[in-house]
C-alpha cells in the first residue's frame, strides 16, 4: 500500500464505485477491517465489476483456500493447472509494473495483493514489496523480492529466481512443442486439403520421373524388349503417369500391339502419334480415351489394318464416324470391344455387324446408351457366322429389357461350339428360362462365365451341362440364386474353377460345412441319417427337395481366388475349413461377413480381405 | 542385433545382399516371403541383376532412413542410373516399393 502510495499521482480510468469508495475513505485496510466483522457483506461490496468469478470465489472463502493449500504442498506441475487465467493474469501484471504504471485501483488486483497486515494469512507469503526477504514457495530458499518475482497463485507465494527460471523453461519448453505440433497439423490439414499425401516418393515414381525426363533419349533407358514395353506399359497406367511424352516409350515401328490402359493424360495430337510411328500395329487398346477424336479414327483407318480394337470411353467419336470407320478402316476387325459411350448408336452397331459381324470372334459392349432398342440386339445372332464367336460380353445395357432371354439363347446356338467366355453382367432381364436353355447347350469350350447382378435367377442346375469344367465364374450379386443351384454348379467345376466370386449369394452356414466335410465324416453322417428320418431311405448325393439338403465333399485344387463378401453364413469355422480344402487360394474376400474375425486360424500365404478389424 | 534379424538378398547373378529385416518388410512383398521357407533360409532369391538389386537395396534403407521425416517434406532426392530405369520400374512394381 505504502509503495503506491509513495508513487507519483497518475491514476488510470476509474470506476464510478472506486472513486465513491476512495471518497468515503474506504480503503484497503478498512475494507480488511471490516471484513472480519461482517466478511459476506463487505466481500460483496467491494467486488469491482471487472473481476471475475474466479477471483470472487477465491477472496469469498479466503480462509478455507489458504488452509488448503498451506497444508498440502504442491509441486511445480501443480501450477499448471489454472495455467491460462494465471499466465493471463501475470502477463497483464508484468506489462503494467514494467511501465511502471501506478496501479490506482485498490480492487483491482485485490485478491493477489495481499495485505501484510492481515491476522488472516498463515503463511508469510503474502502480497510483499520488492526488495523484501521472502522464502520461496518452491524450494523454501530465503530470497530477495524483485518484480520480476513470479507469484503462485494456487500456493499463496512468491517463487525465487531460480524456480521461476525452471518454470520459465518448461512453459517455453510446453510452448514450443505446442506450436511444432500446431505447425505439423497444419502441414497434414493442408496436405489433406491439396488432395495430396506427404510421403516418400516411390522407388516406381523415381523410376518414372527418370523415364519421362529421359524420353527423348529413348536408348539412354536401357533395352528391355518388347514384352516388357507391355509391362511398363501396364505399371505407367496403374501410376497415372501416360502421357504424351511417356508415351513416345512405346512408338517404334516393331510394334504390333499397343495397350494403353489409361489414356486420360493422352491428347488427340498424340493418338495421331500411334498410327503415324506403328505401320505395323494390329491389335490396339485404348481405355480411358476420352481425347480420342473423330480426326483420330479417320487416320487411323487410313494408316493402319487393325484386326483388334478395345475402346473404352470413346465418348468424342460421332455415330456417323462409327459407320465410316466400319466401311472403310474397320472391315478386318476380329475382336472390337466398346464400352462407356452413348455415342455408339443403333446405326453404329448395324455397321458394326454388317461389315465385320461375319469374322468376329470376340465382342464385347457395355454401357452403351446410345443403342435404345431391343431390336438392335435381336440383329446380332442374323450376322455372326456359326461357331466363330469365343468371347462374348453384352454388359449393362440402357435397360434391362433390350437384353433378352430369347436374344441371348440365339446368340448361343450361333457360337455354340466356339464361345469361351461369356459375359452378361447388368441384364437383370434374363430370367430362368435362360439358364434353363443354356445349360442345353453344348458349351464345351466355356471356361468363363459372368452373371453379376442377375438377381431374377432362381435356378441355375448344372447337373446335367455339357461342359468341361469353368475356370472363372462371376455369380456376384446373384441374390436369388438358390442353394441347391449353387451346389450342382460347384460341383460341376470344382476341379477346374480358379476365380469364384459368390458375393452377395444367399447360402447357409450348413452348406459349407456339408461341401467342406468328407462324407464320411461321423458328423456328417450323423447329420444324414437325422434326415433321411424325415425323407425315407434317402441318402443319394443330391437331396435338393428335402429342406435338410445333403451335399457331397467338394474339393477345389486349382481355386486361387474367392470373393465371399456379403455372404453372411461365413464365418471363422467356415473361413478354417475354407483354408484347408483350398490348398491354391491366394486372396479371399469377406467385406460385409461380421463373423470373419481373427481368431480365424487360415494359412499364412492366405490373404484375407475385409475383416471388420482389418481397419483398426 | 543377432543373425535373426537379418535377411539375405540373392541377385540372378549370385550377388548378396544382408539387410535386417524391418528394411526388408518395406517392401510388402519380401515381407510377405517370410512366413515360407525363406524364414528358414534367411535367404530370398530375387529375379534380378545385381545392379538393379543395388539400387533396389539402396532405395529401400532411403525409405527406412527418410520415413520419420517424410512428413515434413525436406527430404533429399533418390537418384537412380538412368539406364535402369525402365528395368527397376518393372522390378519396382513387383516388389511394390
Amino acid at each position: 500500500m505504502s509503495r503506491r502510495r509513495g508513487a507519483s499521482n497518475v491514476r488510470g480510468p476509474n470506476s464510478a464505485l472506486t472513486e465513491f469508495l476512495r471518497v468515503e475513505g474506504i480503503t484497503e485496510n478498512f475494507r480488511r477491517r471490516r471484513e472480519r466483522e461482517t466478511e459476506q457483506q463487505i466481500a460483496d461490496l467491494t467486488q469491482d465489476s471487472s473481476d471475475d468469478v474466479n477471483e470472487s470465489s477465491t477472496t469469498a472463502d479466503n480462509t478455507e483456500v489458504e488452509a488448503s493449500t498451506s497444508g498440502s504442498r504442491s509441486t511445480i506441475r501443480d501450477i499448471e493447472e489454472d495455467e491460462d487465467v494465471q499466465q493471463i493474469r501475470l502477463a497483464a501484471r508484468r506489462k503494467r509494473r514494467a511501465a511502471g504504471e501506478q496501479i490506482s485501483d485498490d480492487e483491482d488486483d485485490g485478491n493477489n495483493v495481499g495485505d501484510s497486515d492481515d491476522e488472516d494469512y498463515v503463511v508469510g507469503n503474502e502480497y510483499k514489496i520488492e526488495g523484501e526477504e521472502d522464502t520461496c514457495i518452491e524450494c523454501h530458499q530465503p530470497f530477495k523480492l524483485s518484480v520480476y518475482s513470479r507469484y503462485d497463485k494456487l500456493r499463496k507465494g512468491y517463487l525465487c529466481e531460480d524456480c521461476n527460471e525452471l518454470i520459465k523453461a518448461e512453459e517455453r519448453k510446453k510452448r514450443k512443442n505446442q506450436m511444432s505440433a500446431k505447425r505439423r497439423r497444419k502441414r497434414v490439414a493442408q496436405a489433406l486439403l491439396d488432395k495430396s499425401f506427404v510421403k516418400i516418393p516411390s522407388l516406381q515414381d523415381v523410376c518414372i520421373k527418370v523415364i519421362t525426363s529421359n524420353i527423348d533419349q529413348v536408348e539412354t533407358l536401357g533395352d528391355i524388349g518388347t514384352s516388357n514395353l507391355n509391362e511398363i506399359s501396364k505399371i505407367l497406367s496403374k501410376n497415372r503417369s501416360l502421357d504424351n511424352s511417356t508415351m513416345a516409350l512405346f512408338l517404334n515401328p516393331n510394334m504390333t500391339k499397343i495397350e494403353f490402359w489409361d489414356c486420360s493424360n493422352v491428347d488427340s495430337d498424340s493418338f495421331n502419334k500411334i498410327a503415324s510411328f506403328c505401320p505395323n500395329l494390329t491389335s490396339l487398346t485404348l481405355f480411358m480415351c476420352g481425347q480420342f477424336h473423330n480426326d483420330n479414327l479417320v487416320y487411323f483407318s487410313d494408316k493402319l489394318n487393325l484386326n483388334e480394337l478395345n475402346l473404352n470411353g470413346p465418348f468424342l467419336i460421332s455415330d456417323v464416324m462409327w459407320q465410316e470407320f466400319f466401311e472403310n478402316g474397320g472391315k478386318n476387325l476380329e475382336n472390337f470391344e466398346i464400352r462407356n459411350t452413348h455415342r455408339f448408336g443403333n446405326d453404329s452397331l448395324i455397321s458394326l455387324l454388317e461389315n465385320c459381324g461375319s469374322s468376329l470372334k470376340s465382342l464385347k459392349l457395355s454401357r452403351l446408351d446410345g443403342i435404345d432398342s431391343a431390336a438392335m440386339y435381336e440383329l446380332i445372332p442374323h450376322y455372326l457366322t456359326q461357331n466363330c464367336l469365343e468371347t462374348l460380353e453384352i454388359s449393362y445395357p440402357k435397360s434391362e429389357e433390350l437384353v433378352t432371354n430369347e436374344l441371348i439363347i440365339n446368340v448361343l446356338s450361333m457360337c455354340e461350339g466356339s464361345l469361351s467366355s461369356l459375359n452378361l453382367d447388368g441384364c437383370s432381364d434374363l430370367t430362368d428360362s435362360f439358364t434353363q436353355e443354356m445349360v442345353k447347350f453344348n458349351l464345351d469350350k466355356l471356361t468363363s462365365l459372368s452373371l453379376k447382378n442377375l438377381d431374377q435367377i432362381k435356378d441355375f442346375d448344372f447337373t446335367n451341362f455339357k461342359n468341361n469344367g469353368l475356370i472363372s465364374l462371376n455369380l456376384y450379386k446373384c441374390v436369388e440364386l438358390s442353394e441347391a443351384s449353387v451346389y450342382s454348379i460347384l460341383k460341376h467345376s470344382c476341379s477346374t474353377l480358379v476365380e469364384l466370386c459368390l458375393n452377395s449369394v444367399p447360402v447357409s452356414k450348413n452348406f459349407w460345412w456339408q461341401i467342406f466335410t468328407p462324407n464320411n465324416d461321423e458328423l456328417k453322417k450323423r447329420y444324414l441319417k437325422s434326415d433321411s428320418d424325415d425323407e425315407s431311405e434317402n441318402d443319394d448325393e443330391d437331396d435338393d427337395e428335402s429342406p435338410k439338403a445333403f451335399y457331397d465333399e467338394l474339393s477345389f485344387p486349382n481355386l486361387t481366388s474367392l470373393d465371399l463378401g456379403f455372404v453372411r453364413s461365413v464365418d471363422d469355422q467356415v473361413l478354417n475349413l475354407i483354408s484347408k480344402k483350398c490348398p491354391k487360394l491366394k486372396v479371399l474376400e469377406v467385406f460385409g461377413d461380421n463373423r470373419c474375425t481373427f481368431g480365424a486360424k487360415v494359412r499364412e500365404d492366405l490373404i484375407i480381405i475385409g475383416r471388420q478389424g482389418d481397419l483398426n | 542385433m543377432s543373425s535373426e534379424d537379418f535377411v539375405t538378398l540373392v541377385s540372378a547373378d549370385n550377388h548378396r545382399f544382408i539387410i535386417s529385416k524391418e528394411v526388408a518388410s518395406i517392401s510388402s512383398v519380401l515381407k510377405n516371403t517370410q512366413g515360407f521357407e525363406e524364414s528358414k533360409t534367411g535367404k530370398i532369391n530375387l529375379d534380378m541383376d545385381g545392379d538393379i538389386l543395388e539400387c533396389v537395396v539402396e532405395y529401400l534403407y532411403y525409405h527406412y532412413k527418410y520415413r520419420e521425416q517424410a512428413e515434413t517434406g525436406n527430404i533429399p532426392e533418390f537418384n537412380i542410373p538412368t539406364h535402369l530405369a525402365l528395368e527397376l520400374l518393372v522390378k519396382a512394381d513387383y516388389l511394390d516399393i
